[in-house]
């Protein structure tokens, strides 16, 4: 087999920065070095780069999403003072990437600490090891040369699996988190793109029109459920792709694969992930440190209720989370969470927050907000803005009179139209 | 195709949707003007939109695929 010299890891097209395996190997050479335990990163090449580091130094890591408000981020500790702080190492000679493999293989004290949407508020922490992340990372020759376009963002546990996957492969990552969907179908031909791993929504915002992408091999949908009219023009479009569903979480990385929206617990998972009742459990030897809120449970609830397509061979679909969580474009946001924060502030007496289907993303935020008068609309969103992600802003907020009676959050009816 | 804002309620919207993400509103609308790019609409903003028109004209612009420009809007809309 014949390697390429120094393979680039990332490339960022519209910037044309980017990090080679090469990069990595020579930053980690030096002899002595400094190591930052705790990263906000402004991009997925800073991720890239924090995570081959935290891994090849055997040190651990904890990723801050940079859509986190300020407030959230000092909630959850990362202070100016934790993400400026830095471990003077002894610099690492390795002599070639696949001798880095090894070593990440058989790393003993990396751990990646990444953040979940909680159902009480504040983001919480999962923090996994190397066995958990590359659990579903695939290798192998028909992967030698494959080139990822990364769609996510990069401190979201996604983002990390085509990472690994590029890593373990010596492949090159193309970023196209935050692009426009017309250059990025651009980037896709331009820059050779083979596997695309991104949500339905993302698919769904694509201007394919009649284009016919017969580079592309691989196509692989997470994060929500993708519909059958979505498969169909993915089909057209990616005539020679295989195209998969994923199974994955925050908690558990990626679990299952599915051709199509037909899922099956596979054999070497079969004692480790189950069905009870019409909810999907995961053992905890899958999951990362973190989601159990009993310490001495043995499952965890994932919250997501399935239904059996063909119970005698158990294959499933997955219908849904039922815990009132929303999922805007594959970003996981709990309205109660919404609505709580609403009510803090001091001129709202109560705050309603719901799902409203979309065509775009699946589902977008709405709220009524009964309010003193003289707050309007805009202040709301301000105020919100503060301490909210973008994504979890309701996008249409009506104020009203009273509410219905429950104020759960629940997703409820949408209101009439033309109100 | 210059649209006056009085007399129209999509300029309306995208105007509201605008305002929303602290953006100044745009005089008049052009045919040819694109979401994303002279309008300065994120999939999020789209997804507002959207909702925004079904509420007032009950129809899904999205539903039948992708939109990228005011005509193609208006299309979907019957306004052509």
């Amino acid at each position: 087999m014949t390697l390429t010299p120094d393979p680039v890891w990332i490339r960022r097209p519209t910037t044309d920065r980017c990090l080679t395996y090469g990069d990595l190997l020579a930053g980690l050479a030096e002899p002595r070095l400094e190591y930052a335990p705790a990263v906000c990163p402004a991009n997925a090449i800073e991720v890239v780069w924090a995570l081959g580091r935290a891994m090849a130094l055997d040190r651990p890591l904890t990723l801050y999403d940079p859509l986190f408000t300020e407030s959230e981020r000092i909630a959850l500790g990362a202070t100016p003072a934790l993400l400026a702080a830095r471990e003077t190492l002894a610099g690492i000679r390795i002599p070639e990437v696949v001798s880095l493999h090894q070593r990440v293989r058989a790393a003993r004290n990396f751990r990646l600490t990444l953040f979940t949407s909680g159902s009480t508020g504040l983001p919480k922490s999962v923090t996994h090891r190397i066995d958990t992340l590359a659990r579903s990372v695939r290798e192998g020759s028909a992967l030698k040369r494959a080139v990822w376009a990364l769609c996510y963002n990069p401190a979201h546990m996604a983002a990390i699996q085509v990472i690994l996957q590029a890593f373990f492969n010596r492949n090159t990552i193309i970023d196209l988190y935050g692009i426009d969907p017309e250059r990025i179908v651009d980037a896709i031909v331009a820059e050779g793109v083979t596997h695309i791993s991104a949500t339905p929504s993302f698919y769904r915002l694509l201007p394919l029109g009649e284009s016919v992408f017969d580079l592309v091999r691989g196509v692989t949908l997470g994060g929500e459920r993708a519909d059958a009219a979505l498969i169909r023009r993915l089909r057209r479009a990616f005539p020679r792709a295989r195209i998969r569903n994923i199974y994955a979480s925050t908690e558990a990385g990626s679990l299952l694969a599915s051709d199509g929206d037909v899922f099956s617990i596979p054999r070497a998972l079969a004692d480790r992930v189950r069905i009870r009742g019409e909810r999907l459990e995961v053992h905890r030897s899958l999951l990362g440190d973190g989601p159990l809120e009993d310490p001495a449970a043995e499952w965890y609830d994932t919250g997501d209720v399935v239904e059996w397509a063909a119970h005698d061979t158990g294959c499933f679909r997955i219908l849904r989370r039922d815990r009132n969580w929303v999922n805007v474009g594959g970003e996981k946001v709990d309205p109660a969470e919404v609505a709580e924060v609403l009510r803090r502030h001091p001129d709202i007496t109560d705050a309603r927050v719901f799902a409203r289907p979309s065509s775009v993303l699946g589902q977008i935020l709405s709220a009524e907000v009964v309010a003193a008068p003289g707050l309007g609309e805009t202040e709301i969103r301000g105020y919100l803005s503060q301490t909210l992600s973008p994504g979890r802003i309701p996008r249409l907020i009506r104020l009203v009179d009273t509410l219905p009676l429950t104020r759960t959050g629940k997703a409820g009816p949408p209101p009439a139209k033309g109100t | 195709m210059k649209t006056s804002i009085e007399a129209d309620p999509f300029l309306e919207i995208v105007n509201t949707v605008r305002r929303n993400k602290q953006q100044p509103p745009v005089g008049d609308i052009r045919a040819e003007d694109h979401l994303r790019r002279d309008l300065g609409f994120d999939s999020l903003d789209l997804a507002e939109l959207t909702v925004r028109l079904e509420e007032r004209f009950g129809v899904d612009v999205f539903a039948d695929g992708l939109v990228h420009t005011v005509a193609e809007v208006r299309g979907r809309l019957g306004q052509t």
